[in-house]
């Protein structure tokens, strides 16, 4: 084969080999985003520079047009190529869908057919020859019309490219001018070559220089992309994610007008950008979202706010940052908002699950500190039903037989009218269903009350009559037993009842359950405390009667010791008036004696009291009626009686058996009373009356003197039976009476007790033990054979031998 | 054996107004009356001579009554003790009985009481001092 050299094809060369070089660098990195593209782009380039220089350097006519036609290999897929790679590099990557490049792709075919069929039908080359003028041989020919169609076609592709690509050195900003150089190169390259090539200017007209421009354009980009990482950081891809990201921005300059907003502000606004950009902020965003009431001058902000379309509701995240030029002068605000739906519906998962939290452990700590449980059901029903939107919550309890419910407690949200007084008593038949159910422990649950199934016509009638459209109900259990159930109801729409409604409603029926069985449990430890509260008073009761009975034992031995000094001088004194009585003569001092003989008769009285009251004798008990020794005791009084204006009224139960008791003892008590009732009623009114019954409570006989005198003071009552307590006048009583009579009672094992209202009168009650009929008597008891030694015992009798019998 | 002997009586007891107040008035109404302060002195006195009645105090300081009671009766078993007490006590009673005490009588008692009990006892009832005669216990009113 011929071949020349010659210094344009030494430039195809040139190209060739780097355009090679390229192919390889970049195959090696054909990872890098856009890689593809760009080695199809150089691909193309090398075989075109390749062509060229073969071209140019062989000599024969018929091999320049094969190196032509095999040039034709890289140019007609090169603007296929370029502008591929353009739009990648400009991030419209979304641009080259199969269909457009198949489409793109289409000319630049027929054109590689036409070339290599180009003898057939001359529509290429029309007249291929070779041209010696020049300083080497150089194919020429003429253009046939689709070489022009190609070309034009060609030039519109790459144009759109390098449009591209300087469209972009346009928009990038500062901090990227490199790369934006390099872009620039990249795009400017392959238009200087296609005009040199185009003009006339030597050594141009010659040859052709695009892929010369291609190859440039080639090493320029490839150090862009992969040496500054153009496509990773590029500006152009900055592009891309902003118009591409979710997120809505808006560029304010410092006029507060929008200068920039991608695709995704343009959703929400719903207006182009062509419509918004250079408008005031104020007019375009405030009116539509409201953002910028008192936005104006924030520089760096915050906020949510809540944007209102039509029916939805968006919630945003608004992000406010001044952008600031290289001189630190501001150059504008940029204004993003992020839609933040999905983190708010999260957000409301979580109160959601924290409020549901926060109801059972309302429910719960209201339930265990149980001071009135009605008070916090009410509560615990009014939480559930907050929580869980229903209209109304209630709870409902079995009767004990299990045969009617009744509606016990009930929470209404507003405007819901409460129905509680109309659902008592109710027969379960109404609900037969939902108590078997619960009865094994399940719930019901009723999303529509219309949709409910045939079998459960009762209970559909029962929901339908309240308005009910759903409903939801869990058991109750107290102790193991189904005591009733807890729901919740709607009365507006069917609800979907959600699985955390149904937890509560389980939680809140658990822990009341066992707030019931702690409230019975309290009621019937509360009851043992009574029981035991009412056996400790009894017993304190005992105790002071004990007490009284100790402090009558100790008082009768210091009266029977200060009785019996006593009785010494007082018979002195009686015998010696009495001597005295004899011989004294003159009348006065006979009177004196006299008067002095009679006050010691009285201090012989009182201490002959005061002995009886100390003396522990034991009663000399018979079988008496206590009716017939109160009557005797009347007849004794009645012509006081009716001297003093007091009537007295007796209502004696002649049933009353028999029972063992010193006659005169009683008789003693019962005079007592009597006299008492009578001074006091004649002190008070001066008339009165008394009435005195008597009846069988069950072993014992009950006697009780009521009158209508003035009463007694609970102070004065408290010690009534204490010795030597009285409220007469000194000289009119010893204090003794009742306490004699206290003992006397006592010594017959009853009791005495004193009931009185101020004012109104006293009532002294007696109860006697009915005793059978006893043969052992007292005086019986002194000829028992150990008496005497006894007797010795207590007397401390020395030498006593002789009286043994 | 026309020459009447006056009764005589020993009153026992360590209260002096009482001795005194019961010696006068058994004196005036004819009794041979002596005294004694407690029960030692009783029953010295008594052995030196003869008694008719002896009015017997139980509370005495030294020898009690009950025991001086046992003392005299072992000593002179047909004397006739009536017991004065101001002691309210049952057994003390029994006791008395039982030691074969004729009469036991409460004190404070009247003056006359005594000297009608005395006049019935050593008037009328000239031996009834004897085992199982009847006693006669002064009840008060």
């Amino acid at each position: 084969m011929d071949w020349q050299y010659n210094q344009y094809s030494l430039l195809s060369l040139v190209a060739g080999v780097i355009s090679i070089t390229l192919v390889v660098y970049i195959w090696q990195r054909r990872s890098t985003p856009g890689a593809l593209a760009f080695l199809a782009l150089m691909m193309t380039v090398a075989v075109w520079s390749m062509g060229s220089f073969m071209e140019l350097g062989s000599t024969g006519l018929s091999t320049k047009i094969f190196w032509a036609r095999f040039q034709y290999l890289g140019v007609s897929p090169l603007p296929v190529a370029w502008l591929g790679f353009a739009l990648l590099y400009t991030g419209r990557k979304k641009w080259l869908t199969r269909r457009k490049i198949i489409a793109v792709s289409i000319l630049p075919l027929i054109t590689l057919v036409l070339v290599w069929t180009n003898d057939h039908h001359h529509l290429f080359w029309q007249d291929i020859r070779l041209d010696s003028i020049g300083p080497f041989p150089m194919m020429v020919s003429d253009h046939g019309i689709w070489f022009w169609v190609n070309l034009v076609y060609s030039y519109l592709l790459i144009s759109f490219g390098i449009f591209c690509m300087i469209q972009a050195y346009f928009r990038a900003s500062s901090p990227y001018r490199t790369q934006a150089s390099v872009l620039l190169v990249g795009a400017i390259a392959p238009l200087a070559a296609s005009l040199l090539s185009l003009s006339d200017i030597e050594p141009f007209a010659f040859m052709d220089t695009t892929p010369f421009g291609f190859t440039v354009s080639g090493l320029a980009l490839a150090w862009g992309l992969f040496l500054l990482r153009l496509l990773d950081v590029v500006p152009v891809a900055r592009d891309s994610v902003i118009n591409n990201m979710p997120d809505a921005m808006f560029v304010l300059n410092t006029l507060n007008r929008v200068v920039d907003m991608n695709p995704a502000a343009e959703k929400i606004l719903g207006q182009p950008a062509s419509e918004v950009l250079g408008q005031p902020a104020s007019q375009v965003i405030e009116e539509n979202l409201g953002l910028f009431d008192d936005a104006e001058n924030i520089v760096y902000g915050r906020s949510e706010i809540v944007v209102t379309s039509e029916n939805t509701q968006v919630p945003y995240e608004l992000n406010v940052a001044a952008v600031f030029e290289e001189n630190g002068r501001q150059a504008g605000r940029l204004v993003m908002l992020r839609d933040i739906t999905d983190r708010k519906r999260a957000d409301t998962a979580i109160n959601h699950r924290i409020e549901f939290e926060k109801t059972i452990s309302t429910i719960s700590s209201r339930l265990v500190g149980i001071a009135d449980i009605n008070e916090a059901i009410d509560d615990s029903l009014k939480s559930i039903g907050i929580f869980s939107g229903a209209r109304q919550s209630h709870l409902f309890f079995l009767n004990e037989e299990g045969t009617h419910v009744d509606n016990t407690h009930e929470w209404c949200a507003d405007g819901v009218l409460p129905n509680i007084s109309e659902l008592q008593n109710l027969n379960v038949i109404s609900m037969m269903y939902w108590i078997k159910l619960l009865r094994e422990g399940q719930v019901v649950t009723i999303f529509d009350v219309s949709e409910m199934p045939d079998g459960t016509q009762n209970e559909k009638q029962f929901l339908e009559q309240q308005g009910i459209t759903s409903f939801l109900a869990v058991p109750l259990f107290v102790e193991q037993k189904l005591e009733g159930f807890i729901g919740l109801e709607n009365i507006d729409n069917p609800k979907g009842w959600t699985a955390a409604d149904l937890l509560l409603l389980r939680t809140c029926s658990d822990v009341m359950g066992n707030a019931f069985e702690r409230n019975r449990a309290e009621n019937r430890i509360r009851d043992a405390n009574r029981e035991l509260q009412t056996a400790l008073e009894q017993l304190k009761s005992s105790q002071a009667q004990l007490m009284q009975s100790d402090k009558l034992a100790a008082i009768g031995q210091l009266v029977s010791g200060v009785a019996h000094e006593l009785n010494n001088p007082l018979m002195a004194i009686s015998g010696t008036v009495e001597l005295m009585q004899v011989y004294v003569n003159d009348d006065l001092a006979k009177e004196d004696l006299q008067n002095l003989h009679s006050n010691t008769m009285r201090a012989t009285s009182i201490v002959s009291n005061l002995l009886s009251f100390a003396r522990k004798s034991e009663p000399e008990k018979k079988y008496i009626s206590i009716n017939e020794t109160i009557e005797s005791v009347i007849r004794l009084r009645s012509y006081e009686l009716n001297l003093d204006d007091i009537e007295l009224v007796e209502y004696l139960d002649d049933t009353l058996p028999n029972t063992m008791a010193d006659f005169q003892q009683l008789q003693q008590v019962f005079l007592n009373f009597i006299i008492n009732a009578e001074q006091a009623i004649k002190e008070a009114h001066g008339k009165g009356k008394i009435f005195i019954q008597t009846r069988l409570t069950g072993d014992y006989v009950r006697i009780d003197f009521i009158d209508d005198g003035p009463g007694i003071p609970h102070e004065v009552k408290a010690r009534i039976f204490e010795p030597f307590f009285t409220t007469k006048d000194v000289g009119k009583g010893t204090g003794l009476g009742l306490s004699i009579c206290y003992g006397i009672i006592q010594e017959h094992n009853g009791q005495i007790s004193v009931e009185s209202a101020v004012g109104k009168g006293t009532t002294f009650s007696i109860e006697l033990p009915v005793t059978g009929k006893s043969t052992v008597t007292y005086h019986e008891k002194l000829e028992n054979s150990n008496f005497d030694d006894q007797l010795d015992r207590i007397l401390n009798v020395q030498g006593g031998d002789e009286w043994h019998e | 054996m026309a020459r009447v002997r006056k009764k005589a009586i020993l009153v026992v007891d360590d209260d002096f107004s009482i001795r005194e107040v019961i010696a006068r008035a058994l004196t005036e109404e004819g009794y041979n009356v002596v005294t004694a302060k407690d029960g030692t002195e009783a029953v010295k006195k008594a052995s030196r001579r003869s008694f008719d009645l002896v009015f017997l105090d139980i509370s005495m300081p030294g020898q009690n009554g009950l025991e001086t009671l046992s003392k005299l009766k072992s000593k002179h078993p047909s004397i006739n003790v009536v017991v004065l007490t101001a002691v309210r006590d049952a057994a003390y009673e029994m006791v008395a009985m039982r030691r074969h005490a004729i009469a036991y009588l409460r004190k404070p008692c009247g003056i006359d009481e005594i000297i009608e009990m005395v006049n019935k006892m050593l008037k009328s009832r000239r031996s009834n001092q004897k085992k199982g005669g009847a006693i006669a216990v002064a009840e008060e009113s």
